[in-house]
């Protein structure tokens, strides 16, 4: 019962080690820097004040958690199933669930468009039944951005139940439980680690998606223009402001990573689940 | 259809091996359910636990069928009680939320329910564990804790899966001891699964040995050590066990008889082994070395043509094995007076 | 085998530039950065150049001007650029990117992009205020934006747009999908999309944007580049009567 110990891991090689210092700070950490070098730092009091900025911020972070909780309540069950033994159709379904992953974000946008715009598969009754148009919304923001990033939820959580043995369960399932409470109260607690794993990765590529948005949702400050967007326009006409909008963006991805990332990181090393 | 009162099993399930088993535990009785890995014994618990269905046969509990080749019983229904090898508690939950969970499970509000698994928790010696998360438990206090959290639902059928084999030997013998202890005047059938023959002949009213799939023999654990039906058989349980207590080298019986040891068991209630190849008949008081002879009458005789086992009397009913040739030198027969011995070294001492 | 393969290739290359020796010195490639209304006239009229100079090779690259101008600045490697907008070319020529003063080519202007048909019957940009029109316009970054901008200021109108969009193909496109009813993008894209009817703005209301064309300094083929410059002004009579743009 005892938390089990890990075998010591080995020494990493001298050589190994400095490849993978060079690789992160030359891949990762140099255009950070640069970004932060050319930074007009005078302007970011004119930049933060706009309100144009901060409805871009405030739209980031509204339709990135929106598109998250949408990704939990819808890919829980998609992760469920599709960890399944085995069912008619599953490779087909997970094949769906991945191509988001593949896709251009841009195709992605097309993509719902022909499904949710308003001469779309759905879209057409939707407009005509109930004079709903989803295309240039918000919600198309937020569908666009859970596009894109659900199947990061989906495939985290799915990978953490493919790796159950099974065995609490059915101690579970001989106390009386039925499979769903089974599912909630066995099974989630002891993947929890992989559902926080999960939850921000999908945040985090909602937060930073562009390509989906800007073609499905359009652009339009206050309304469908987060903050990729606003950067990116940004780049067409007043490039300082661009640069300060990308290091908040910046900020606002590594407080997304540190406070959800390494509180996620530091459990995942201890061993979930029952031993 | 079957109004017997308890577990009547005919499992017919292909896993790999083929399971053909049939045993009945009536309600209050122990039976254990022995055999070495990779007999079937886990495929066997699933079927009963509902969580395997059979392929053929049925699982009947108190004239109620759980499972046959048109009905099956999920799990979550049955009120099977399982005390799991592994143990599998909720490592996310403490003590009594484990003990608690069959009974919110099924729907006993969360305080009632508490109240109950803190009585389950008192009554096993572990009140002050109650807020305990269970990763922090002893290996004996995990299990107690497991055997709560079986017991709270009020199983119709309690299954011992392997009970001790995950303990080290101190912890054994005390955990086989509290399990008789408290499983006793359980007015439920409890089959004990297990691989440990000793664990099998000091818990259960009645063995069944299952080898390949198939139960061999069944009986007391008097009758498959005087006759046992098969060379598995006499290996695993013909061996000759007697309860008693140690006090320095030497172990006094239950019926005061005393045997001379060389262990370095701690004194107390012990368990003594000794092989039926182990013991030595003498016609005469034998001028050996062996530390313990006595003599006594030939009770009975099994003899299937490449073995004898022959049964022996009082003071100390032991079960030897000689060759048919030694059978006729010593001219055996059912009342002949005869010479035992033993040596030391060839009776084993387990803790009890 | 891979020193073959290079072996090869300089042989064929020196093939190529001992026959070049004939044809004025003009031989090598270029990058031409161009705004993307220019598309199809670039594209025909390269055909044409690099027939009458066969050792010369053009690699046309085309995007939303505002997007070629950030990439001049950040010193992407090209020999020219051609810009929808002089706002736009005057940021290339303040980095000191260019060779010299831009070249003025053609003018063109905005028209409103609808559905095939017109179904919703719009005849001016005062009908695209209505709530029910979903409209699309440049964003106020891009040069078709500014534009937008100034039309729809001098007619006195204020449309709530859909979205602005970031190039004015994305603005056309969404048109085109039937997802927008209205747009305002350049009369030459309505011309080249086929897909989408044009409905002219009035001439009291209509702004106009001039596109330049300029050698950029960093270009390692001056000649050529500046031969393709001069190739297109020449060639301005063509842009008006094939594909739609003004005269100046």
């Amino acid at each position: 019962m005892s938390p089990r110990r890990r075998a010591p891991v080995a020494t990493i090689p001298t050589g190994v080690a400095a490849i993978a210092i060079a690789a992160s700070l030359l891949l990762f950490g140099l255009p950070l820097l640069g970004l932060v070098w050319r930074t007009p730092w005078s302007d970011i009091g004119t930049v933060l004040g706009d309100e144009a900025s901060r409805d871009a911020l405030r739209l980031s972070l509204v339709c990135s958690l929106t598109a998250t909780a949408v990704s939990i309540v819808l890919g829980l069950p998609l992760a469920w199933l599709l960890a399944q033994r085995r069912f008619p159709g599953r490779s087909a379904l997970r094949a769906i669930t991945t191509l988001p992953l593949v896709l251009p974000p841009v195709v992605g946008g097309l993509a719902l468009f022909f499904a949710f715009g308003r001469r779309g598969l759905v879209g057409q009754w939707l407009d005509r039944w109930f004079d709903i148009q989803l295309p240039f919304t918000v919600w198309a923001a937020i569908l666009a951005e859970t596009f894109v990033a659900m199947p990061f939820f989906v495939l985290t959580v799915e990978g953490a139940l493919r790796n159950r043995d099974g065995r609490a369960e059915a101690a579970a399932a001989t106390l009386g439980a039925r499979p769903l409470r089974v599912f909630t109260r066995v099974t989630l607690p002891a993947i929890r680690g992989s559902l926080y794993a999960g939850a921000a990765l999908t945040w985090a590529r909602a937060l930073g998606e562009f390509g989906a948005t800007i073609t499905f949702a359009g652009n339009f400050p206050g309304r469908t223009q987060t903050l990729p967007l606003a950067i990116y326009l940004a780049f067409q006409g007043n490039q300082p402001a661009a640069l300060v909008l990308s290091v908040l963006m910046v900020v606002v991805s590594v407080v997304v990573i540190v406070v959800v990332g390494g509180r996620v990181l530091a459990r995942r090393s201890s061993p979930v689940g029952v031993a | 259809m079957n109004q017997f009162a308890g577990l009547d099993a005919d499992v017919q399930a292909r896993r790999g091996l083929v399971l053909d088993v049939q045993l009945r535990v009536a309600a209050g009785e122990r039976v254990a359910l022995v055999g070495p890995n990779g007999a079937g014994k886990s495929t066997f618990v699933d079927s009963l636990a509902g969580l395997l269905p059979l392929d053929t046969g049925h699982v009947t509990l108190d004239g109620v069928v759980l499972d046959d080749r048109s009905r099956f019983t999920p799990s979550a229904q049955r009120a099977v009680g399982v005390l799991f090898q592994d143990l599998r508690l909720f490592n996310h939950l403490d003590a009594r939320d484990n003990v608690a969970f069959g009974l919110r499970a099924r729907g006993v509000r969360k305080a009632h329910a508490r109240a109950i698994a803190d009585d389950w928790l008192d009554r096993f010696s572990l009140a002050n564990r109650a807020r305990q998360p269970v990763t922090l438990l002893s290996g004996g206090e995990a299990q107690r804790v497991a055997l709560a959290r079986a017991l709270a639902i009020e199983p119709r059928l309690l299954v011992l899966d392997e009970p001790t084999a995950a303990l080290d030997v101190q912890t054994k013998a005390t955990t086989r001891r509290w399990l008789r202890e408290h499983l006793a005047g359980l007015a439920i059938p409890q089959l004990l699964v297990t691989h440990d023959p000793i664990e099998a002949a000091t818990f259960a009213d009645r063995i069944a040995v299952l080898v390949d799939g198939r139960v061999v023999q069944e009986g007391t654990a008097d009758e498959l050590r005087r006759v046992p039906r098969d060379r598995y058989v006499a290996d695993l349980l013909g061996g000759n066990l007697l309860a008693g207590r140690k006090i320095g080298g030497s172990v006094t019986l239950e019926r005061g008889a005393s045997l001379l040891v060389a262990s370095e068991c701690a004194d107390g209630p012990v368990v003594v082994s000794v092989a039926p190849q182990g013991l030595s008949l003498h016609r005469d008081r034998p001028a050996t070395s062996a530390r313990n002879a006595w003599s006594t009458v030939v009770r009975s005789i099994a003899d299937d043509g490449h073995r004898v086992r022959v049964a022996l009397g009082l003071p100390i009913e032991l079960v030897a094995e000689v060759t048919p040739a030694a059978r006729y030198e010593l001219a055996l027969a059912p009342g002949t007076t005869i010479w035992v011995s033993c040596k030391a070294t060839e009776i084993a001492v387990h803790p009890a | 085998m891979l020193l073959a393969v290079a072996l090869a290739i300089a042989t064929l290359t020196a093939c190529g530039d001992t026959e070049a020796q004939d044809d004025g010195g003009l031989h090598g490639e270029i990058t031409v950065l161009a705004a993307s209304s220019l598309s199809d006239a670039f594209t025909d009229l390269e055909a044409q150049f690099e027939a009458a100079h066969p050792n010369a090779t053009i690699t046309l690259s085309f995007g939303a001007t505002s997007e070629l101008v950030s990439q001049i600045v950040e010193g992407a490697p090209a020999d020219v650029f051609a810009s929808a907008d002089v706002a736009s070319m005057d940021r290339v020529v303040e980095a000191r990117a260019a060779t010299g003063e831009p070249t003025d080519l053609v003018r063109n202007q905005l028209t409103i992009a609808v559905e095939p048909g017109n179904p919703l019957d719009i005849s001016d940009v005062r009908d695209l205020t209505a709530r029910a029109t979903t409209v699309v316009l440049c964003a106020s970054e891009v040069p078709c934006g500014r534009l937008a901008d100034q039309i729809l200021s001098r007619a006195g109108v204020v449309v709530t747009p859909a979205s602005r969009e970031a190039n004015v193909r994305a603005a056309l496109a969404k048109v085109e999908l039937g997802e927008a009813d209205a747009a305002l993008v350049y009369a030459t894209d309505v011309r080249s999309s086929g897909q989408v009817d044009g409905v002219s703005i009035a001439e009291a209301d209509n702004a106009v944007t001039t596109l330049q064309i300029v050698a950029l300094d960093r270009s390692a083929h001056g000649d050529l580049a500046q031969a393709w410059v001069d190739f297109i002004a020449s060639h301005t009579g063509d842009l008006v009567e094939e594909y739609g743009f003004l005269p100046l």
